[in-house]
């Protein structure tokens, strides 16, 4: 399987580094040196999901560094913490953010911190402790780092966040690979993949592809009608159950 | 045989909530209680947020109630014009119940006011039919004494009207409020909320015993309906899949429960009642108590 996945990308590789001359002239009139392509563009969650790894595969046209991130889709979040009072442990203060990526991966061909400076760093938002995390209402007087940690620290049980980049590895001089990997409880939506060239701690050149992770089959239809049309759901959930116990005190009446 | 359960957003095998719908009913049978007290919380400490357990929670008691009126029905032991006025206040109550379970899960306080509330509600019942089961073990011998139903201020209310079966004639205010209390427990609760009214209905009512389960269950099916349906359209936690499964195990159960349960002494099983209760109880009462993994948890942000 994984093997299988390779060769795709390799020859999704091969087939844009001998793309037809029309859209090959569309990408030197941008000048771009670096290709990616992904193994997949679409993922499906159905009731069997335990996670899976992509491909990404990319091409550049000089010698540099590759960064590799991706970005889940965003919501916002609220963190609370515990704090006891008359004896029993009670949410008390919280914090909100904006647009926190429910995602995120790293992947470099060398240190982060070798190849650009902190301040470019920051401003890409390169590395999960530099995902910004914006504070949009206080309930606290403690320290919002603590529950920015704490965000962290629960993302990175679920394998959302990981704490160390991934590997950008190159294969020859031109050609590189990563590999990402989502566990199961990766959340559905839109995702971006970025892919950065720097040398000499300058970005050259950046490229994108669209991932999109969504839930497929029966269960997937369920969720999406609860939401989609609360008042059927809610009068179809009565009439099972309703149903379920009639038959069960028909089915037991004579035993 | 594993299963995603669409709305409780994780995945479980089939068989295991089967049998564990058949091993709440199995005891509620053997109780004649709901089960709605224990199932919450069993969901709860597998991992199902309290959200969600209490939302699906009122699906599985409609299910588990149906086929205990209907066996009452048959007996005639269900007194329709109580059963009604409790409904109409339950209505009511159920749908007051979900618009403070959403105030306080915006708030954040959902899981705690949750926990407390079993607690609270389980220690009380847990400790009255201890008591009960003990004395009642104690003096068995002696001869029950049974009192007719004493007037106090409560039947002298306005609104009187005769309930034939019950064959009584009181104030159609009680059944109301009681109906009303009932609702917005079990919409914060996720429970029928029988091991309340029945107590209430015998003491505070004065009904004869025999017509109190069965009017309790039709009681308890129109609360626990519009519960469902409030929670469902407020608060997209009743996942279907979870609930439907629960209900086949439990309405199976539930059945070899009541059999099992006509071979063992009243006042012991009261007793054993009383024991898995407060067992439920403490288990919930200990969670709050101890100290946090992580003092911190993180939650999509509701509302705005």
């Amino acid at each position: 399987m994984r093997r299988g996945l390779q060769l795709l990308g390799m020859a999704v590789v091969a087939a844009a580094i001998a793309m037809p001359a029309a859209s090959r002239a569309v990408a030197q009139e941008h000048d771009e040196p670096l290709l990616i392509a992904l193994s997949t563009q679409r993922i499906e969650i159905d009731s069997n999901f335990a996670g899976t790894s992509i491909l990404l595969f990319g091409a550049t046209d000089m010698a540099g560094d590759v960064v590799v991130s991706v970005r889940g889709p965003e919501e916002p979040v609220v963190v609370r913490r515990k704090l006891r009072s008359v004896g029993i442990w009670v949410n008390q203060e919280a914090i909100a953010f904006r647009n926190v990526p429910g995602y995120y991966f790293v992947a470099t061909s060398s240190p982060l911190e070798e190849i650009a400076p902190v301040e470019l760093l920051d401003r890409k938002q390169l590395g999960s402790e530099r995902v910004l995390l914006e504070a949009i209402w206080f309930d606290t007087s403690g320290d919002a780092d603590e529950f920015r940690a704490a965000l962290h620290r629960d993302r990175e049980r679920e394998s959302l966040y990981r704490s160390e980049p991934g590997v950008v590895e190159f294969i020859d001089e031109r050609l590189f690979r990563s590999t990402i990997d989502l566990p199961a409880h990766v959340p559905t939506g839109d995702y971006v993949v970025e892919a950065m060239l720097l040398v000499d701690s300058q970005v050259l050149s950046t490229r994108s592809a669209a991932l999109s992770i969504e839930k497929a089959g029966f269960s997937a239809d369920i969720s999406t009608f609860a939401r989609a049309d609360e008042i059927l759901y809610g009068i179809i959930a009565i009439a099972l159950a309703l149903v379920a116990g009639w038959l069960g005190s028909f089915a037991f009446r004579k035993g | 045989m594993e299963i995603y359960l669409p709305v409780a957003e994780l995945s479980a095998n089939a068989l295991i909530l089967l049998v564990l719908g058949g091993g709440v009913g199995l005891l509620s049978g053997m109780f004649g209680v709901g089960g709605g007290f224990l199932m919450t919380p069993l969901l709860i400490f597998l991992g199902v947020t309290p959200s969600v357990a209490v939302g699906t929670g009122t699906n599985l008691i409609i299910a588990s109630s149906v086929s205990g009126t209907m066996a009452h029905w048959r007996r005639g032991n269900v007194d329709f014009l109580i059963g009604a006025l409790i409904s109409c206040g339950g209505a009511g109550g159920a749908w007051l119940g979900v618009y403070i379970f959403k105030l306080l899960r915006d708030a954040g306080q959902i899981d705690l006011v949750v926990s407390l509330a079993y607690v609270v509600f389980l220690g009380v019942v847990g400790c009255l039919m201890a008591v009960e089961s003990v004395r009642a073990t104690v003096r068995r011998q002696r001869t029950a004494r049974r009192k007719a139903h004493v007037h106090t201020w409560i039947h002298g209310l306005p609104l009187r009207l005769r309930f034939r079966r019950s064959r009584l004639y009181v104030s159609a205010i009680p059944p109301f409020m009681l109906g009303f209390l009932m609702g917005i427990l079990a919409s914060i609760m996720g429970v029928g909320g029988g091991f309340f009214m029945v107590p209430a209905m015998i003491y505070l009512i004065g009904m004869p015993t025999s017509v109190v389960v069965g009017t309790s269950l039709l009681g308890i099916i129109v609360i626990s309906s519009v519960s469902c349906f409030a929670h469902a359209i407020n608060n997209n936690n009743v996942d279907i899949i979870l609930g439907l499964l629960l209900a086949v195990g439990a309405v199976i159960g539930a059945q070899y429960g009541t059999r099992i349960g006509g071979r063992i002494r009243a006042e012991h099983l009261r007793g054993l009642l009383a024991l898995m209760v407060l067992a439920v109880g403490g288990r919930l009462a200990y969670s709050l108590v101890v100290m946090p993994d992580d003092p911190f948890a993180v939650a999509p942000l509701w509302g705005n």
